[in-house]
């Protein structure tokens, strides 16, 4: 038998886990790993900042379903990766990062590079672990794999010194990794709660789906759809549930929150019944807690035993994956006729359109771009976005059909995000169109990541929605602070044409909504990396915006005569 | 070998000063069996910190069972600071089962 090192079993490993990609930044400490990387068919992706990296992985693992990998140094390249791990832990993404670590005689030492990855990690994993022992690396590895995968998603650490790394070991590399089998059935014990939960949703009226980032991990969407025709009950969906069921479905009701539809919000003032399928009732989702769905029974599906009650108190729960309780529930539910209830919200929605908020400029509007792009982007797309206001206009104009063709950061609201995130989705999905919809803010964070996506040749489209300040607190600046402007002005941005063009790439630019059409048709044509520069309104608002802390009855439709008072809302 | 014995903050005897959490509430007593791997000490307090919560007694014990040891936590803590305690707890990958004393 032939004696390998550590880390040549560790890549040996990944093989065997199906890892082809691996997403990085080399240093001292990995040094190990990334000669055993030399002799592999597992294809590095040299990004040019560890946070960048960290977001493709993530990318990778959003569009593909399958585990995003991460390698990086000790100490600055290892931190460099905390922003990638909360941004992924928040959002329930499977990704593992491997980090070098100084030589384990040196732990504790303040010795070069190091930092004390393990503990500066604890809060923002789902698990981490410290490898002091090369014998102890393949069981590591496939801990934190199945850990990452299994459950709710989530991210892992995996932290390997130096010296164990290099260590000799001696160990049969099986040809077939142990896989749990996915379960399939519903744990005996949940067998009550779902019977609860088809009663009270065959008593309902006026019932209202809410799907999430659970659902879309689950693949729950073929029923998701079969519930919502069998009660006929309309469909709204978090921010991260985009996809999964089709928001031009005419039930679906668009996204559901702080700027969800006018008509999504409605529906929650008016239903006797919510069922929420994957969704963990985020702040953005309820406004005020006590006054979200008054009257209504609440019904909870999660995989996260922690998640049911955390929030809101369910009237009846599933604790369960989301396909394997709605294959569980369908066969219990009575079909309704729900005309007069879609009826209802299909006149509110007429009343109150996207579009109401909407006032007649010269100046080219960012929604006008983002509902041409909509219009001409293939029905296979994948769209990702950064975080501020050019993300709410995409998520309310740029209706997902299918899941995994919506990649966005949620929970943890990270700007950067959205750029390195089409990376990793583009090499994921090599032969589906990647369109990364940015504010002019986030892009600049990760724009570094030009020269990753120039050198591997990936023919993502940038569509830099430009309106010159970091719009969404100016938004909040101008609506609750009496429009002092602090810290938000972007009027110094770069010719972002000039920068795709230093790069080797193509650029475009766009300020007129005439050219927005031909424009946008050239640049998705365009076979390669390319940006477009779209220069908006400097001052529009994002609406409807319910204010933090506020209840959906108190959501502002467009923008008020008078000043609003500061939201008791944390952010 | 003799080290000089000296408070960091000599120079600054007020920062000797502690900052009291103050998470309200009787006391209340959890039993944490845990797996006995790496940083489970720091996991379990993490929940704790996180929540500006305070921690009033701490004691860590070997379980009969080998590999596995028994965490004695008393807190002070409302029934919903509790219930946030305990919902984290389940949370780590090494915690087993919690136990909620009988005499808090």
């Amino acid at each position: 038998m032939k004696t390998l090192t550590g880390a040549q079993v560790l890549v040996k490993e990944l093989e065997q886990l199906g890892v082809t990609h691996v997403f990085g930044y080399p240093g001292g400490a990995a040094i190990n790993i990334f000669d055993a990387l030399y002799d592999s068919s597992i294809k590095f992706v040299l990004a040019r900042h560890e946070q960048g990296a960290t977001h493709m992985a993530d990318g990778f693992a959003r569009a593909s379903g399958k585990i995003g990998v991460v390698l990086v140094t000790s100490g600055p390249g290892a931190l460099n990766t905390v922003t990638g791990l909360l941004t992924a832990k928040m959002d329930s993404v499977p990704i593992l990062v491997i980090s070098g670590q100084t030589n384990s005689t040196n732990l504790g030492k303040d010795a070069f590079q190091e930092a004390d990855v393990f503990g500066a990690t604890l809060p923002v994993v789902k698990h981490n672990e410290l490898v002091l022992d090369v014998n102890q690396i393949p069981k590591q590895l496939k801990k934190v794999y199945q850990i990452a995968t299994n459950g709710r998603p989530g991210p892992v650490l995996l932290d390997i010194p130096k010296d164990v790394s290099g260590a000799p070991l001696n160990c049969k590399i099986k040809s077939v990794s142990e896989q749990p089998p996915k379960q399939i059935n519903l744990a005996a014990d949940q067998r009550p709660n779902l019977i609860k939960m088809a009663e009270l949703i065959n008593q309902s009226e006026r019932p209202l789906i809410l799907v999430g980032h659970g659902a879309i991990i689950a693949e729950a969407d073929p029923e998701v759809a079969q519930l919502s025709d069998l009660i006929e009950a309309p469909v709204t969906n978090t921010l991260l549930g985009k996809g999964c069921f089709s928001e031009e479905h005419p039930h679906s009701l668009g996204m559901l929150g702080m700027h969800g539809t006018a008509y999504a919000n409605y529906a929650t003032t008016r239903c006797d019944m919510i069922l929420s399928i994957g969704s963990r009732f985020d702040d953005r989702i309820n406004g005020k807690n006590d006054e979200f769905c008054e009257g209504a029974k609440k019904l909870h599906i999660d995989i996260d035993p922690t998640e049911i009650g955390k929030v809101v108190k369910p009237d009846a729960f599933i604790c369960a994956d989301a396909k394997i309780a709605l294959k569980h529930l369908l066969p219990l539910l009575k079909p309704k006729d729900g005309s007069e209830w879609l009826k209802e919200l299909f006149n509110y929605r007429e009343r109150h359109p996207l579009t109401e908020s909407k006032q007649e400029s010269p100046n080219l509007a960012a929604y006008q771009v983002i509902d041409a792009l909509y219009s001409l982007a293939p029905d296979d797309t994948i769209v990702t976005t950064d975080v501020g206001q050019h993300q709410m206009w995409a998520a309310q104009h740029f209706l997902s059909k299918t899941h995994r063709s919506w990649l966005s950061s949620g929970g943890a609201g990270t700007m950067g995000f959205g750029f390195p995130a089409a990376i990793g989705a583009q090499l994921a999905m090599p032969n589906k169109p990647v369109v990364c919809i940015v504010g002019d803010g986030g892009f600049q964070m990760t724009q570094c990541e030009l020269a990753t996506a120039a050198k591997e040749k990936l023919p993502v489209k940038i569509l830099i929605i430009d309106n010159k300040y970091l719009g969404m607190v100016r938004q909040w600046q101008e609506l609750f602070f009496d429009n002092r402007l602090s810290g938000v002005e972007l009027d110094d941005n770069p010719d972002f044409v000039t920068l795709a063009k230093a790069y080797g790439m193509k650029g475009f630019f766009i300020n007129q909504s005439e050219h927005v059409h031909e424009v946008l048709s050239e640049a998705l044509a365009y076979d390669g990396p390319c940006l477009i520069h779209a220069l908006v309104a400097l001052e529009e608002n994002v609406f409807p915006m319910i204010p933090a802390g506020k209840s959906a009855k108190d959501i502002v439709l467009k923008q008020p005569k008078t000043q609003l008072a500061k939201p008791t809302g944390s952010t | 070998m003799n080290l000089p014995q000296r408070s960091p903050n000599q120079d600054l005897p007020w920062l000797d000063e502690a900052v009291f959490l103050n998470s309200g509430g009787q006391e209340k007593q959890l039993c944490v069996k845990v797996f006995r791997n790496l940083g489970i000490l720091a996991r379990v307090a993490l929940v704790f910190s996180r929540r500006g919560f305070d921690i009033s007694k701490l004691e860590f014990n070997p379980a009969h069972e080998e590999g596995l040891a028994n965490l004695e936590l008393s807190f002070p803590a409302n029934e919903t600071q509790m219930e946030e305690v305990i919902r984290d707890l389940r949370r780590i990958v090494d915690v087993i089962s919690i136990t909620i004393s009988s005499d808090s």
